[in-house]
């Protein structure tokens, strides 16, 4: 009996022990890469979720790091994103569409952005509110245009004119180019004399009541709001979604009633490598508030897509007011720097401490100097931005370094900002950030990419792929050592280190005949380092082998650390 | 039960996400033909149609429809999490009900309709009161009755009214007169009820015993008046300054009863001979009082000085001979360490001297213990004709509502100023935080530990 005891209490230990790694993404096999995720059939209506934005606050600053102490899987570090094909790309979903990071887009496409639907609201009006927004600081309404589209109007601050609308512009075309789903918006401008109000519109006054909408309450809102020498006003519309709005998703857990939704939304790649492309467009008020489900028909299948919405709180701008100094660098409540400001009595001082002068009121709070793309924080934590590894961070940062300056440039010209120089100033400083964003996930990845199969000029089959790192200029090609070797199952082979001779542009070729390719698939790891450190980045696991005697790659999986 | 363990462990085990999809998802991908993976289906391993133009890049066309990156629905946690959730189903309740009452207020908008149900009351001249009733009283809750311009623009009628749990008890009035400017001139007249029932003795001087707790009960009437003028301004380096000379007359009647704290003897039965103890007290209390300061910010201060001087006579109004003078000085500096830190010192003195042979009532005496004072004591731990005390804070700012503080107290009582020697002083030292909202420190809790022991405190008004 002792015995058995033991023996149980050891299994019982056992069970609550984190298991080895528990890696789900698509393997390499002869099967190609998923392109496409199919979470797109049809599903029985959702009921609309109501989330609260205090207790989103609460719930991510309290309660979610506990919850997830206590998820014993994760003791190792996140486990890997699920939803991965065999190249460590995201298939398309109703998530997240491959966009300028598959095919660079042109410089119109980017402009253009999510805007496939019939162009802005005409501006002669009339223009009938149907309501007040129902969410976001920024002043605005909802309005039937006089073609009976629903459009959601939003305001920039009469003290910060062109700060909120601007910096949604520029980041509905950049997320909608990463391959989110955006909202399709439109600097409109127009005369408040084409305003009127619709008999059943209501608002929600200072008491707390609802009440009819009046003219006064028109009359008030544009009091607040700057216009324009002529008179007319600035403002951004936002078409209303093809659909049913279900309500927000979550960054965490699944979608009970969506019987597509599959994988913990804080193990999605899209996801967690958004966390990169926000720290990019310093997009700090991300969250779940800021994130709906519409239930849309498409191709005669119902099903929820997933968008990203409202990113008046984008790179300087805190909406109403320029970002505060702490927007991107802490938590609202931050435990991890008040213990350290704690612990050392005060003598920690923040990093952003310390007043930065904006520079111009359009463009906000919005510097690259201090920008560290791996501290970079939202409001409140966020479960899958959490979760980000290394890999999933690559794969973000593949999707940032793949606008080109001119595209960025296009993007901004699509807020149409009265201030040249503020536009400058913003393209200058996304690039900057771009580059930190390359500089620092590519180094820490590695960098090695786009693995194929080259012939030779002896008719040999030949393993090539790129060096980003070098591709982007963040390390000498002559500085680049790599290596490889052969792994059959368990067994490896030796390592064999090279340099790339002439890799000017950093194109890495396997030696031809220095691996065989066997009929079977084998494991090819490969790894790089720069001559001066002495780590090797983590590896990739490239899957190679015949078929159809024809040497080929069939994918490869990247190692997390 | 062996077997039903082992039974759960099975469980365990194979509910163990990730594992089944491991096994699902090509696991036999690298092994040789002919090998003993023969599970996956052949049609998983012919090859597909056309390779991809781009390097890397697969083509949309090569997936076929209804294809899943993973092959199930995953759970969203471990078993882990699953048998964690036992111990912590009290949490999650929680969990549920808070998300519940916060959607509650926001959608049923109720932060703005309590914010209009106060701007009502305050249309009807009633304003809600929360905070303490002083030292040692805890809690109170009360109403304000009130109208600033009370039959004219420049009367001012309050009416306050609060009780604590602990049953002290204190209401009042006052009407104040703007006689010219904005407070330059005023005349305020007032009157106010205390019921203190728990009140601390524990003996007269600075080698008091802590063992010698007692309790009395102090119930004070007093009415008076006040003539005084007040300025504000600003320096040329944006400090804010003010200026407050006032006489003042009071009439305070006081009687002591038996304490109503069962666990402590009354003070009656352990010091029968205190002054004021046997029939209270009717006196008249008039003098000056000023105070000066130039701070950053009034309410929060981080840097500047503040002063403030009393002189009073009091005179029995009655046969008992408490005639005495009441005097004191306090000076408070705030000098900032770097925009998030500031160091804080107060010194404080108190003087009661009789006049004429007189006697001073012990409930007029100066005293030392307490959030407000001495933290690491008790409150009136200490009661003597004088008390000298030295306040040093190290405050911080960890969040931008609040502050951490580091402090030490150190103080002493003496039958006179003269006798105030450096071995007398009487320490405590401890941390605790501030709380702050847009007029500065509304809650503060202090840990404070002296040679009598570890105490905590909570207090809504900050003395400093």
């Amino acid at each position: 009996m002792p015995r058995l005891r033991a023996l149980l209490t050891a299994l019982l230990a056992a069970s609550l022990v984190a298991p080895p790694f528990a890696d789900a993404r698509q393997k390499p096999s002869r099967r190609r890469a998923l392109a496409v995720d199919n979470d797109m059939k049809d599903i029985p209506e959702p009921k609309r979720y109501r989330d609260a934005q205090f207790y989103d606050f609460f719930d991510a600053t309290f309660f979610q790091q506990p919850r997830q102490t206590f998820d014993l899987t994760r003791w190792n570090g996140p486990r890997p994103a699920y939803n991965v094909n065999s190249e460590d790309q995201v298939p398309d979903s109703s998530w997240f569409t491959n966009r300028n990071a598959r095919r660079l887009m042109s410089l119109d496409e980017i402009r253009r952005g999510p805007n496939n639907g019939g162009g802005p609201p005409e501006t002669r009006g009339p223009w009938t509110i149907i309501g007040r927004k129902e969410s976001g600081i920024t002043p605005g309404f909802r309005m039937k245009d006089a073609a009976g589209e629903v459009w959601f109007i939003k305001f920039d601050s009469l003290e910060n004119p062109e700060l909120a609308t601007g910096a949604e512009m520029v980041s509905t075309k950049l997320y909608y180019a990463s391959g989110y789903n955006t909202t399709e918006n439109y600097i409109v401008r127009f005369d408040p004399a084409i305003v009127q109000i619709a008999p059943d519109a209501t608002i929600v006054d200072s008491t707390g009541f609802e009440c009819a909408m009046a003219p006064a309450d028109v009359t008030e809102m544009m009091k607040q709001v700057p216009k324009l020498a002529d008179g007319r006003v600035r403002a951004m519309a936002s078409r209303l979604l093809a659909g049913k709005p279900k309500g927000p998703f979550k960054y965490h857990g699944r979608r009970k009633d969506d019987p597509n939704d599959w994988i913990p939304h804080e193990h999605r790649r899209e996801l967690r490598g958004l966390r990169v492309v926000a720290s990019w467009l310093n997009d700090n008020d991300i969250r779940e508030r800021n994130t709906l489900d519409m239930y849309v028909t498409e191709n005669g299948k119902r099903f929820l897509r997933h968008y990203l919405i409202d990113y008046g709180s984008s790179l300087g701008s805190d909406t109403l007011f320029p970002n505060i100094d702490r927007a991107g660098f802490e938590y609202i409540f931050d435990g991890g720097e008040i213990g350290k400001s704690a612990m050392s009595l005060g003598l920690y001082q923040p990093p952003w401490l310390g007043n930065r002068p904006v520079r111009y009121a359009s463009v906000g709070n919005f510097e690259a100097g201090t920008f560290r793309p791996e501290r970079w924080k939202p409001n409140y934590p966020i479960m899958a931005f959490d979760n980000l590894t290394a890999v999933d961070a690559y794969w973000g940062a593949r999707i940032v370094l793949s606008f080109t300056d001119a595209q960025i440039r296009a993007a901004v010209e699509s807020a149409e900002y009265s201030d040249k120089a503020a536009a400058e100033y913003l393209v200058q400083t996304l690039i900057e950030r771009r580059e930190r964003i390359g500089r620092h996930w590519l180094q820490l990845a590695g960098g090695l990419d786009h693995f194929r199969m080259v012939t030779g000029t002896n008719g040999e089959m030949a393993m090539q792929f790129d060096d980003l790192t070098v591709q982007r200029g963040y390390a000498e090609p002559a500085e680049r050592i790599y290596r490889h070797r052969v792994r059959n199952g368990k067994k490896a082979g030796p390592w064999h280190e090279f340099k790339a001779a002439g890799n000017l542009d950093g194109v890495v070729s396997l030696k031809p005949g220095s691996v065989a390719f066997p009929s079977w698939e084998q494991v090819i790891e490969v790894q790089v380092r720069n001559a001066p450190e002495s780590r090797w980045s983590p590896g990739v696991a490239v899957t190679a082998g015949v078929d159809a005697g024809e040497a080929r790659i069939f994918g490869w999986v990247r190692a997390e650390s | 039960m062996s077997s039903a363990v082992c039974a759960l462990v099975a469980a365990l085990l194979a509910a163990a996400p990730g594992a089944a999809a491991q096994s699902a998802q090509g696991a036999c991908a690298s092994s040789k033909p002919n090998s003993a993976c023969t599970a996956i289906p052949q049609t998983a391993l012919e090859p597909r149609a056309s390779p991809s133009t781009a390097p890397g890049l697969p083509s949309p066309a090569d997936t076929a429809d209804g294809d899943r990156i993973v092959d199930r629905p995953i759970a969203p946690h471990g078993a882990g999490w699953k048998v964690a959730r036992v111990p912590l189903a009290p949490f999650l309740l929680f969990g549920t009900g808070f998300e519940k009452g916060l959607k509650r207020l926001e959608y049923d908008h109720l932060q703005l309709k309590l914010k209009h149900w106060m701007q009502q009351l305050e249309r009807k001249h009633i304003q809600p009161m929360l905070g303490g009733l002083g030292t040692g009283t805890g809690f109170a809750v009360g109403v304000k009755i009130f109208d600033h311009e009370f039959l004219h623009r420049r009367v001012r009628l309050e009416i306050p009214l609060q009780q604590s749990p602990s049953n002290y008890l204190q209401y009042g009035s006052l009407l104040a007169f703007n006689l010219a400017g904005e407070r330059a001139l005023f005349l305020e007249f007032s009157a106010q009820f205390r019921n203190r029932p728990k009140e601390d003795f524990f003996g007269l001087g600075n080698d008091s015993v802590a063992a010698f707790r007692t309790t009395y009960k102090l119930v004070d009437r007093s009415a008076g008046a006040a003539l005084g003028t007040e300025f504000f301004g600003r320096t040329n380096r944006g400090m804010k300054s003010g200026v407050r000379l006032e006489a003042s007359a009071r009439y305070i009647n006081t009687n002591i009863y038996g304490g109503l704290d069962d666990n402590f003897p009354v003070t009656q039965a352990v010091f029968p001979t205190l002054n004021g103890l046997a029939r209270g007290s009717s006196l008249l209390r008039y003098g000056f009082s000023g105070s000066y300061y130039i701070l950053d910010n009034p309410s929060d201060p981080h840097a500047g000085f503040r002063a403030r001087a009393k002189y009073y006579r009091v005179d029995s109004r009655n046969s008992d001979p408490f005639n005495f003078n009441e005097s004191g000085a306090t000076a408070e500096g705030y000098i900032p360490l770097g925009k998030p830190r500031t160091l804080a010192l107060r010194l404080l003195s108190e003087f009661r001297s009789a006049r004429n042979g007189g006697r001073v009532p012990f409930y007029h005496l100066p005293f030392l213990g307490g959030s407000s004072t001495m933290r690491g004591f008790r409150e009136f731990r200490f009661y003597d004709n004088a008390a000298l005390l030295i306040n040093l804070e190290y405050r911080y700012r960890v969040w931008k509502a609040l502050d951490l503080v580091v402090f030490h107290d150190n103080g002493q009582v003496a039958p006179r100023g003269a006798d105030f020697t450096w071995e007398r002083f009487r320490g405590g030292f401890g941390g605790g935080m501030r709380v702050k909202g847009k007029k500065g420190a509304t809650l503060q809790f202090f840990v404070g530990r002296s040679s009598e022991g570890t105490r905590y405190y909570i207090s809504f008004k900050p003395e400093f």
